[in-house]
């Protein structure tokens, strides 16, 4: 406290208030950099995991924002208390009352400035975050440089969000009463008007001479003689006090405050009262005012600092240079010991760091493939870092000679087996599988040796999130979602208790034990409350999160830079351009041979569809693996091959090779029937396909291939089809970017008849490029052509046809694998539309393509691989054995190639697509929802009878606990209406707001029995009186009712 | 001499030594030994060793039940008797009277002419005791409150005879007890506490009961001495009457209230019965989840930000003994936490707020750490 003065003001809060940010904790930008990287990752292999990670971060990131916006809006500055009279340089203590957030961890600084009447600030103090429960009054020490009279105090107070990563600052502006800040005395004496006025008509003594009655004392002040001081006093305060004496008054002094020198002015007036003269100041408007005592002086000293300062800012220049002059004149001076916020990290926060770090590695290593060893290396590596970097934290971050030296060496060794690995590379996809996440998860696990404080912590996690893009990005297995979550927890867990101080949970145990019988209704926020407000958060965010990917859409596939193309040790194929087995042996089929006997061909990848003759009548076996998956961002048919000539039991591929044409960048021309300078719009479709078994050397694409990126040589063949110079093993991966006319029903509708079209495009050019797409096998049946023509609404468009054929063939033949081979001879279409009526989709596709040339409608089968199962988290298609397919293309003149298929779903160009990756996750999880109504159902019944069990078990233990007089204590306290300025809620104070006239003694009397039943240990239990008090309650109850 | 957090609530958290310190301290009536001192020293030694002696050597509990009734009678009279003469000071006129029934010594202050003579006059002459009192200046001496060895007249051996001083009364008002030297005021605080005089090795005993009533001034202190924080903590309450509402001063001027009326004041009770209401106060009983309140509450003034020093557990004993007279006066026999909330302020305030700092903060220092605890109920 000051030596003089004393006398503390409260004042209010004069409602100036702003809320700005301030800016961002040190490592946030480290994380926003993170993010960048990740939508840079997202844009260029276009995975939807990471695009689902980018938008939880995103909405994460705002409700930080919000929420510390929300807490800083809440704080509020209620009052502060100063002393009234201070001397420059001396340290005195602000008291500020500083109310909200409910969080006390997030506010970190309060900051005091004072300012002079104009707004100069003179002082500012800072002080780290005192613990305490809101509302709480902080003690800022501060010291004032310069004198004047200060009438306003701002304060600043910083609030983050949960994680801590955004500042904002709330700024209250209060007025206090004038605080004088007076200058250190100085001699020598101002000139003063001196006027004789003693009672006795003379001096009484000279000068300096202590003299007069002793009136109480004071503490010392220069030029006060040794001889008056008062040795008890001083004694007793540790500090010089000396006799005040008064004497009959001999002269008055008089000092003009305009002209004065401040500090002069305060010597002066001392001066003045130590020689016991009485002493007054002239104002400007020639008012004269006593000074009384010490206290006085000190403040008209300030007053006239103060005056000074004005004048001199009104005579200084205006605009900038006059900012400049009063930064010279009142320079701001720092004197408060401004107090570094804590930096330090607890070891659970930085624990889990460590185990976000692992999964991403983990998560990088598995798309990789990664060992298992590896794998055990890496959280080695990762936990000895933990450990090594606590302990440097624990000695204050400094970091052994023999600790640099390893961490050095364990570097360069790392970075010389990279660049040995790098030498072997060839191709942008094996540089962005090998070298790339080697260095990325060496960053990783050297950072994790640096990770010390909140800074080196916050780079850590944005390292990992890079780390758990680049997986996400490459990984496209079914799993990437479950490890997406493995890592996030323990980032989010771990960015949230960055701020968290160590010992906080010491502070907690440390709170005085509340009594047992306290009831939860006065506490105020709970820990349950918490919890929920934190899980109320999560599905905020959560529900932001999807609001967002429902915008973002399904993401296009790949940028065109940086398409990536590999493929693994594969063996080359025999014939060049002919087709090849997966083992890279000829397949060509033996001509001559008896049909295969169905299944013998067995294997996986052995679909006949993939050779040169298929026969309708041979499927196999095809098995239930992934054969390869296909990022793209619809469905398609993934065409293998088109067949032409059909025999009436078996297709046969053109023997024309077509041209072969070398990597990376291939163009595909157009082939026959594809529709160039179409009126219809057509839009690019990128495929990426990631081989999982070994395939034969077909190139699968949708139609129709525009380009290819593929490392080696295609051949591509007039029919359409690709065929590679190698076999397609497990772990190559090639881009193909369609070009696909965006038809849809109506522009198929209205081509019309096709074969009325093409009847007349023969009549008039010919067309000898449509025959083999007309040509029926000899053995067609009679029959079958009447059936074609009977389905056949005369007029009606090739479309609807098509769609009539499809609709009788759903009606009246099953789809059955077993179907009974047709009898030698037979003809195939004929036996399965007229006999069996059982069949596959070889003979349902053969049908409907012998049932459209008939009609003069040209026609072919293809056969690949229908889109698959599609995975909502990585966005890929998983294509599997049994998905091998065949199916009709019909040539639309407008439009081109056209798949029909009457088994498999595959919508139209136009229909597929414009989805959003929001909208995907919600359909797939109510199509999820739907097929698993019952056991959900049964979960959720389940977890709410669990949930009620508790919540009941809990109640009757609270009920035991509590007692009957308890639980009317609860009652009464339910009905107290009490105003928020009570300081504490008693029971006669409840009784007091509980009710009217009437009803008040009653209240009264239920409150004295509850007290009674509480606190008075003679007090023993009696039912008749419980009845009283338990009735009185029930009509207190129905009167507020 | 603040004992640690933990150890008074060792102490005081126990059901037997708790209620037993804190109603013997209480109960035994100045005028002896003073109990409460004794205790005082002897729980600070048992806070330094295992166990507590104090306990054994305690009678049990009492648990008959007091008869509060004629205590709520004499304090409801005591109370309308301070009201007649000063009026709209009805909840000062309860603090004053329950500290009067407790035992204790109470200390007014405030600015001047608010009455805080005249409510130290009204509480003498209501109690029917003697009255005497002293106004406090820098030049007065020990010897002038406690009296002093004067000449007999006589040359035997009793040439000097013991003349006593003004502190020899029932009720002692000290007017300005700051502008007496320290001396004097550790001179008047030490007689208080012993509640005899010891003046040329010869021990006078004071009257029974016998209370002290200070006032000081908190303004206008150039040429004081401030009380120290232990003198401060002898004074078991702390008011501040504060300036009369205008409807009270208009009855002042007109001579219907305030010192016209004191001549006419009656005493309402005895000295008997005063003894007598202050040993049922100090048989009101407190249970362990009150006191276990009270223990709180001393913890959060030490845990106060604002709060140099927090109150001692002296002080939590002064709390207990005025919640003990406030029950009292509502013809309870226990004390409820609402006892408690209404004692605190009083009780703590000057302790709290030290020797810088006004009661007025003081008070607002001890209701901000009551709103941070929860009251106990059933």
């Amino acid at each position: 406290m000051p030596a003089i003065g004393g006398s503390a003001q409260s004042s209010s809060s004069s409602g100036v208030a702003r809320v700005r940010p301030t800016g961002w904790s040190p490592g946030t930008g480290s994380l926003v950099g993170a993010w960048l990287a990740s939508a840079a990752i997202a844009r260029l292999t276009g995975a939807t995991a990471v695009i689902l990670v980018l938008a939880a971060t995103l909405v994460a990131m705002v409700f930080e924002i919000m929420a510390g916006w929300w807490s800083a809006r809440s704080v509020h500055t209620s009052a502060a208390l100063t002393p009234s009279v201070v001397t420059v340089g001396e340290q005195f203590s602000v008291l500020v009352t500083i109310e909200g957030p409910t969080s006390p961890r997030s506010i970190e600084r309060r900051r005091v400035t004072l300012r002079t009447t104009d707004g100069t600030v003179v002082s500012v103090a800072e002080a780290t975050n005192v613990p305490g429960t809101p509302p709480s009054t902080d003690s800022i020490t501060v010291r004032v440089e310069s004198a004047g009279v200060l009438t306003a105090l701002t304060v600043s107070v910083f609030v983050a969000g949960p994680a801590g990563l955004i500042w904002w600052k709330r700024a209250e502006t209060i007025d206090i009463e004038p605080l004088h800040v007076a200058p250190n005395a100085r001699g020598p004496l101002l000139e003063v008007e001196t006027t004789a006025a003693t009672t006795e008509g003379s001096v009484a003594a000279p000068r300096g001479n202590h003299h007069g009655e002793i009136d109480g004392v004071r503490p010392w002040r220069r030029g006060d003689s040794t001889n008056s001081v008062h040795w008890a006093s001083s004694l007793r305060t540790d500090e010089l006090i000396v006799h005040d004496r008064v004497t009959v008054v001999d002269e008055h002094w008089l000092v003009d405050l305009d002209t004065a020198d401040a500090d002069r002015l305060r010597w002066t007036l001392d001066e003045a009262r130590r020689l016991g003269h009485d002493v007054a100041v002239r104002t400007n408007d020639d008012a004269l005012h006593v000074v009384h005592d010490a206290d006085d002086a000190a403040r008209w000293s300030a007053i006239a600092a103060q005056t000074r300062a004005d004048r001199d800012r009104l005579s200084a220049p205006t605009g900038r240079d006059r900012r400049r002059m009063e930064f010279l004149h009142q320079p701001i001076r720092l004197r408060a010991a401004v107090a570094k916020p804590p930096t330090v990290i607890t070891g659970p926060t930085r624990w889990t760091a460590a185990v976000a770090a692992f999964a991403s590695m983990a998560m990088l290593a598995g798309a990789l493939g990664g060992s298992t060893a590896r794998l055990a290396l890496m959280a080695t590596a990762l936990a000895t870092g933990a450990v090594v970097s606590l302990w440097v934290a624990r000695r204050g971050g400094r970091r052994p000679l023999i600790l640099q030296a390893t961490i050095v060496g364990a570097i360069l060794i790392a970075l010389v087996t990279i660049a040995v690995q790098a030498t072997e590379v060839d191709g942008l996809l094996a540089a962005l599988r090998g070298p790339l996440p080697n260095v990325l998860m060496l960053l990783v696990v050297l950072h994790g040796f640096e990770t010390v404080d909140r800074r080196t912590l916050r780079v850590h996690l944005a390292i990992t999130f890079v780390l758990a893009s680049y997986a996400a990005g490459l990984r496209i297995d079914g799993s990437i979602g479950w490890w997406l979550a493995a890592w996030s927890v323990p980032f989010a867990v771990s960015l949230l208790t960055t701020m968290r101080q160590p010992g906080s949970g010491a502070d907690r145990a440390a709170r005085p034990a509340r009594s047992t019988r306290s009831t939860p209704s006065r506490v105020g926020l709970g820990p349950a409350n918490l919890a929920g407000r934190r899980l109320a958060s999560v599905v905020a965010i959560g529900l932001g999160t999807l609001a967002v990917l429902s915008l973002v859409p399904i993401p296009d596939g790949p940028a065109r830079l940086g398409l990536p193309a590999l493929s693994v040790d594969a063996p080359t194929v025999d014939t060049p351009g002919g087709l090849a087995g997966p083992d890279g042996s000829s397949s060509t089929a033996d001509p001559n041979g008896s049909a295969p006997d169905r299944g013998s061909i067995g294997a996986t990848v052995g679909y006949p569809g993939f050779t040169d003759s298929l026969d309708t009548s041979v499927r196999g076996d095809l098995g239930d693996e992934i054969v390869m998956r296909v990022r793209a961002p619809e469905p398609a048919f993934w065409r293998g091959q088109t067949f032409t000539d059909f025999d009436g039991r078996t297709w046969t591929v053109s023997p024309q090779l077509g041209q072969p044409r070398n990597g990376p960048v291939i163009d595909v021309p157009a082939t026959v029937g594809d529709a160039l300078g179409s009126t219809v719009p057509s839009s690019e479709l990128v495929q990426t396909y990631f081989v999982e078994q070994d395939l034969p050397n077909v190139v699968f694409a949708a139609a129709r291939p525009a380009q290819v990126i593929f490392d080696g040589t295609l051949w591509t063949r007039p029919d359409g089809a690709l065929r590679s110079d190698v076999t397609l093993t497990a772990g190559s991966v090639y881009t193909v970017i369609s070009d696909r006319v965006q038809v849809d029903a109506d522009i198929l509708r209205s081509q019309g008849d096709l074969g009325e079209f093409f009847a007349g495009f023969r009549a008039m050019a010919g067309g000898d490029e449509l025959e083999p797409f007309l040509d029926l096998p000899a053995s067609t049946t009679q029959r079958t052509i009447d059936l074609a023509t009977s389905l056949r609404t005369p007029g009606a468009s090739t479309y609807d046809t098509i769609l009539a054929y499809e609709a009788w063939l759903g009606a009246n033949t099953e789809y059955d694998l077993d179907a009974p081979v047709p009898a030698d001879g037979a003809d195939a279409v004929d036996d399965f539309l007229f006999e069996s009526q059982l069949g596959f989709c070889e003979q349902i596709a053969s049908t409907l393509a012998v049932m459209l040339r008939s009609q003069g409608v040209p026609a072919r089968l293809a056969t690949g691989y229908v889109p698959g199962e599609r995975d909502r988290v990585s966005g890929v298609w998983n294509v599997r054995g049994s998905d091998a397919h065949a199916w009709v293309e019909v040539w639309f003149p407008q439009t081109g190639w056209q798949s029909f298929d009457p088994t498999a779903e595959v919508p139209l160009a136009a229909d597929a697509g414009g989805d959003t990756v929001g909208g995907d996750l919600i359909a797939a999880s109510m199509s999820s929802i739907s097929s698993h109504r019952i056991e959900i159902a049964l979960v959720l019944f389940a977890a709410g009878a669990l949930v009620v069990g508790v919540r009941l078990i809990a109640l009757a233990r609270y009920r035991r606990r509590r007692g009957r007089w308890g639980l009317l204590q609860d009652r009464f306290e339910a009905l107290a209406d009490v105003p928020a300025d009570t300081v504490v809620a008693t029971n006669p104070l409840i009784a007091s707001t509980v009710a009217e006239a009437e009803s008040g003694r009653i209240a009264r009397t239920v409150a004295d029995e509850l007290d009674r039943a509480a606190f008075d240990p003679t007090w023993v239990d009696d039912d008749q009186r419980f009845e009283q008090t338990r009735s009185a309650l029930a009509t207190l109850e129905r009167t507020r009712a | 001499m603040l004992a640690e957090p933990n150890l008074v609530q060792q102490v005081l958290g126990c059901r037997e030594s708790c209620v037993t310190i804190l109603r013997d301290s209480a109960s035994l009536p100045p005028g002896h030994v003073d109990p409460g001192e004794r205790l005082g020293s002897e729980v600070k030694n048992a806070a330094v060793g295992a166990d507590i002696p104090v306990v054994d050597t305690l009678p049990p509990p009492l648990m008959t039940a007091p008869d509060t009734g004629q205590v709520a009678d004499l304090g409801t009279r005591l109370v309308r008797n301070i009201d007649a003469v000063i009026a709209g000071k009805h909840d000062i006129a309860e603090v004053a009277i329950a500290t009067v029934l407790s035992g204790g010594h109470l200390l007014i202050e405030d600015i001047p002419g608010v009455g805080k003579t005249l409510l130290a006059q009204v509480i003498a002459r209501s109690t029917g005791g003697t009255f005497h009192r002293i106004q406090g200046t820098s030049d007065l001496l020990p010897g002038d409150i406690t009296g002093s060895m004067v000449p007999s007249g006589r040359l035997d051996a009793d040439s000097m005879t013991f003349r006593p001083g003004p502190v020899f009364a029932n009720i002692v008002v000290f007017d300005e007890l700051n502008r007496a030297t320290p001396r004097t005021q550790s001179a008047l605080l030490e007689l208080a506490e012993e509640a005899t005089v010891t003046v040329d090795g010869v021990v006078h005993r004071l009257p029974d009961p016998f209370m002290i009533v200070a006032t000081q001034n908190p303004i206008d202190i150039a040429g004081t001495y401030g009380l120290g924080d232990g003198s401060l903590d002898r004074f078991r309450a702390v008011v501040t009457p504060g300036r009369a509402p205008a409807s009270a001063e208009l009855e002042v001027l007109t001579g219907r209230r305030g010192r016209s009326v004191l001549d006419t004041l009656e005493p309402v009770a005895t000295l008997t019965d005063l003894s007598a209401a202050r040993d049922v106060v100090a048989r009101v009983q407190i249970s362990d989840a009150v006191a276990g309140y009270v223990v709180q509450l001393l913890q959060a003034t030490r845990q106060h930000q604002a709060i140099r020093i927090g109150a001692s557990t002296r002080g939590g004993v002064a709390v207990v003994a005025l919640a003990r007279a406030f029950a009292a006066m509502s013809n309870r026999t226990f004390i409820t936490p609402d006892d408690i909330v209404r004692a605190a302020g009083p009780a703590l305030a000057h302790r709290v707020a030290g020797t810088h700092v006004s009661v007025e903060i003081g008070r607002e220092l001890v209701a901000d750490c009551l709103a941070g605890i929860a009251p106990p109920t059933i």
